[in-house]
């Protein structure tokens, strides 16, 4: 064997012996299931004293979780949401995209809707996440990003609709992640990227495909106490974690197999490391504790 | 050294990102596609590593006539349908289309099923057609076009045959209370999805459970006038068991008898309908002897109700030229008063000329009848309308419905048929005219009636026997009063021979008289035609009803000198005092006591040629000489060519009136050679005795 040869097969090795590690698998254990009568809730968020929030605009309400498995409801006025998507906690106060209608709401954990802001170009807002003193908005009409102030006026938007880097086929879900990078579900490019606030820098984080380490609909990501970026595929419906710097690092296991969640979609992760996801085919939010 | 390295680099690059790089796909057929392709379908992609896969388990192939297809599932669709690329979750929350139906009969070609065989989301939709922005059919990303109901009709074909299902492609009535939302066809048809909305909070519109009554009354408002009616079978037989209708124990007053779908009959018939009954056999397989509505069952007495077509159009009754005459062209079944001035309050109430389920009213114009009738509608200015004093009250207190019609006519019974034994004219006229109920009676001495006769304008009788005999309607028209004289009111119309309800005018010219005396026409123009301004030449002496005599029907000569009827008809006349003063008769009478005559005695020729007389008439064997015996009062001579007299015209022995005296046999039995001067002195006090 020639030494170059050599150097060949050990480098193939390495290689091997790596990939190896990198198809890791998590395991996932259930440990509680929620199903408040939903109608199709699509995103979940969580506040500093435990709370948990979901959205469920088919029914026009936000509904309160906790761990001791106690449900409750906030419900606003007639009609305040219908069809919204995305819900974060921003500063204690909920906001809502309401997406069929161009708008962010701030809503008091009373009901109340304290705060109405129209965006501009027909926005139709999927996620909101805060960054600093500004709010992150996808938009699945415009396929863009639009940045507002801290006085919630439109500082700038970017992307446009297409396949390369800083473009988007329907910009879903965002999650914040360290140095302020933005985690974004490119659902129709079937990919997850991160950027700068200001669009700037990306990075790949999981890429087209159906197997394992590869993405088809991203929807809800999160980020753990590790900096795990964990992304629902609503196709797949299974559940996996990559690096910020875009590593594939595993699937959700339980009972031996990769977990098949019904069409997931918001996903957030608390303190304890939980992992809340909501189910919304099967009108179910579903807790699962990450080891 | 640098070489190698250099490779092992290559290698390493292609390994560890290339692995990340997306592999191409392809389709079934081995072509190159897109990525756009592979995001629904998802088997598109290039050699998935079965131990790395993600794709679910559940994901079997979609079947397309019955053989797998790489179409997408239900979980593919709401992967973007879920609100965060495009929001159908009110579609999938919504009561769909049921997805395990029987689709043996379906013709499914181009629609593919789920992997159970079922219906689903891809069935009817697919990315591959219109967006729902589009113009078209085929919007929002259908298979087929729904604004023809093409794609219902893939599989539904059988529920849209005419009649036994409710009509499609058929514009809409204005005026309908269909949610705004509703779904209309081109130019705005009613099609499948017009109650079916597919994705609706409803399955059906407006319905729930099996009541159907807020849909069928967003279009058919009217038909809901049947509610508390008899025709309301489900109120009436609530609770009932049965076997009419699907389900009798809801509010749906439509149901019992009304089927959307697939229906027994046409009309969307929910009942077994016995072909042999024809269009009627709707109604009658309640309105039998042993049917539900056996109390009101039909019978083909009355006005015809089949094998009859309507001659002309009539928009009042919804009918038209060509149409069945049928139960339903004075019915409608769904309305029991068609004004609603007089609702019904309760089931089994019993009807009236202005309710009983008719389209127009029997009132005092006629409404319904006159529709068809139209030439009748003269009736109601007559002393024949019922609205006339009395009428009302003569009929309520018989408890006999009371239209203008009705009074006379039994729309279901047989009144008028002939199949009683008394001429039914007679009978029906002899309600009102019997001499108590009303002034103008007919109780005696009258035209005979009940004869068979002969008439030019084949007048109406009644027939019996094959034979048509004469009555009432021989001579008059009920429905018409004829020429209203001036100053006359709509009511107490008194007759003359200008009037009357005559079939046939008669005057100035007696043709009613003469239709069947027309050897009595020979009068005319002769000094006995006293035809006057409303009395023709046979009213002056003959009446037909009431008359002096039943014989000849003569009119009343009141006071007028004479031993037999024959003097006093005659000298009503010729007297001194009026109008035929100048043809005083001072001799006439023929000794009675030799003017029993026997039938030999009589000798040859017709009798009637020469009659005898009786106080009752005319008589062939038993009788005496008198007037008419030599004289016919209706023809100035027996010879042609001489009946009509010149003004003043002087009589002599071949006119006068006198019947031909080669008939004389009779006079000269007895009196031989003497008899032709006591033919000329008949009248002669002084000759008469010589002779």
């Amino acid at each position: 064997m020639s030494r170059e040869t050599f150097i060949v097969a050990l480098l193939l090795t390495i290689f091997c012996l790596g990939q190896a590690l990198n198809a890791q698998e998590v395991t996932f254990t259930r440990i509680q299931k929620f199903e408040a009568d939903f109608n199709f809730p699509t995103d979940i968020t969580g506040n500093e004293r435990g709370d948990i929030f979901v959205l469920d605009a088919m029914n026009d309400r936000v509904v309160v979780l906790n761990k001791n498995g106690e449900v409750s409801e906030i419900k606003p006025q007639r009609d305040s949401f219908y069809k919204a998507v995305g819900i974060t906690v921003i500063n204690d106060d909920l906001w809502i995209a309401d997406t069929p209608r161009s708008r962010l709401l701030k809503m008091n954990m009373n009901g109340r809707i304290s705060q109405v802001i129209q965006l501009a170009h027909g926005t139709e807002p999927v996620d909101v996440i805060g960054v600093g003193n500004n709010k992150v908005i996808t938009d699945r009409l415009n396929h863009t990003i639009t940045v507002l102030d801290e006085n919630n006026r439109e500082k700038y938007y970017w992307g446009k609709r297409g396949e390369d880097i800083g473009e988007f086929i329907n910009p879903g879900f965002l999650a914040l992640a360290p140095e302020n990078r933005i985690i974004i579900g490119d659902i129709l490019n079937r990919r997850v990227m991160s950027y700068s606030q200001s669009g700037r820098y990306p990075q790949n984080i999981a890429k087209p495909g159906v197997e394992r380490g590869q993405i088809f609909r991203p929807k809800g990501v999160a980020l753990d106490s590790q900096n795990r970026i964990w992304i629902a595929d609503g196709y797949t419906g299974a559940v996996q974690a990559f690096s910020v710097s875009g590593k594939f690092l595993g699937v959700a296991i339980s009972n031996g197999k990769p977990i098949q969640l019904s069409a997931p979609m918001g996903v957030f992760i608390d303190k304890q490391d939980q992992l809340w996801v909501v189910e919304s085919f099967a009108n179910s939010v579903s807790v699962w504790q990450l080891k | 050294m640098m070489n190698a390295a250099k490779r092992c680099i290559a290698i390493l690059v292609l390994l560890g990102v290339g692995s990340n790089i997306s592999i191409a796909q392809h389709n079934p057929d081995g072509r190159k596609v897109s990525l756009d392709c592979v995001t629904c379908h998802v088997n598109w992609h290039d050699d998935i590593d079965p131990e790395q896969s993600l794709i679910p388990e559940i994901d079997a192939p979609i079947q397309l006539q019955g053989l797998p297809a790489h179409i997408a599932t239900a979980a593919m669709c709401f992967s973007c349908h879920d609100g965060t690329v495009n929001d159908s979750r009110q579609t999938f929350s919504s009561s769909n289309h049921q997805q395990d139906m029987d689709l043996k009969h379906a013709d499914l070609q181009d629609m593919p099923l789920d992997k159970n065989g079922d219906i689903y989301c891809g069935t009817c939709h697919t990315p591959h057609s219109l967006k729902p922005e589009n113009q078209g059919g085929l919007a929002p990303f259908l298979r087929d076009e729904k604004i023809n109901s093409s794609l219902c009709l893939n599989c539904h074909s059988d529920q849209a045959a005419n009649h036994l299902n409710h009509p499609i492609h058929i514009p809409v009535k204005p005026g309908h209370k269909m949610p705004e939302n509703t779904f209309w066809g081109e130019s705005g048809s009613m099609e499948c999805m017009t109650c079916h909305p597919i994705h609706g909070t409803q399955g059906v519109v407006g319905v729930k459970g099996n009541d159907r009554t807020e849909l069928c009354s967003s279009c058919h408002s009217a038909y809901f006038n049947i509610e508390l009616t008899d025709h309301d079978l489900t109120r009436k037989l609530k609770n009932q068991p049965g076997t009419i209708g699907p389900e009798l124990s809801r509010e749906d007053p439509c149901v019992a008898c009304h089927s959307s779908h697939n229906g027994k009959g046409k009309h969307m018939w929910a009942m077994d309908v016995e072909d042999a009954s024809g269009p009627n056999g709707y109604c009658l397989g309640c309105h039998s002897s042993d049917g539900m509505g056996r109390d009101k069952s039909f019978s083909h007495a009355g006005h015809p109700t089949s094998n009859a077509r309507i001659k002309k159009n009539i928009p009042a009754l919804g009918i038209k030229a060509s149409d069945e005459l049928m139960c339903t062209t004075c019915h409608d079944p769904h309305q029991w008063d068609f004004s609603q001035r007089h609702a019904v309050t309760a089931a089994n109430e019993e009807g009236t000329e202005y309710t009983s389920f008719l389209k127009l009213p029997d009132d005092a114009q006629g409404q319904l009848c006159v529709a068809c009738h139209t030439d009748e509608s003269t009736i109601f200015s007559s002393d024949h309308s019922v609205a006339r004093e009395g009428f009302q009250q003569h009929f309520r207190q018989s408890n006999k419905i009371h239209g203008q019609c009705t009074v006379c006519h039994g729309s279901h019974s047989d009144e008028l048929d002939g199949s009683t034994e008394d001429d039914p004219y007679t009978v029906l006229c002899l309600r009102c005219h019997d001499g108590e109920s009303f002034p103008s009676s007919v109780v005696h001495n009258n035209h005979p009636m009940g004869v068979p006769f002969k008439s030019a304008s084949n007048l109406a009788g009644y027939e019996k026997d094959g034979e048509v005999l004469l009555s009432c309607n021989t001579c008059h028209n009920p429905h018409k009063w004829g020429e209203i004289v001036e100053g006359s009111s709509t009511a107490n119309l008194k007759g003359d021979d200008r009037n009357s309800f005559l079939t046939l005018s008669n005057w100035p010219e007696p043709k009613l008289c003469l239709d069947c005396h027309p050897e009595q026409g020979t009068i005319l123009s002769t000094p006995h035609d006293f035809t006057e301004d409303e009395r023709s030449a046979c009213s002056f002496c003959h009446i037909p009803h009431n008359a002096e005599t039943e014989y000849g029907i003569l009119a009343k000569w009141e006071g007028t000198p004479g031993e037999s009827f024959n003097e006093r008809h005659c000298f009503s006349c010729h007297n001194e005092d009026d109008s035929a003063s100048d043809k005083l008769v001072q001799a006439y009478t023929h000794p009675r006591e030799f003017g029993i005559l026997t039938l030999p005695a009589r000798g040859a020729g017709e009798w009637l040629e020469f009659p005898l007389f009786t106080e009752d008439g005319p008589s062939e064997s038993v009788g005496h000489i008198d007037c008419f015996t030599c004289h016919d009062p209706h023809t100035w001579s027996y010879k042609p060519g001489l009946q009509k007299p010149a003004n003043n015209t002087e009589g002599n022995d071949v006119t006068s009136f006198l019947r031909n005296p080669s008939h004389l046999t009779l006079c000269t039995d007895c009196h031989g050679e003497n008899t032709l001067w006591k033919y000329n002195y008949y009248h002669d006090p002084v000759k008469r005795k010589r002779y």
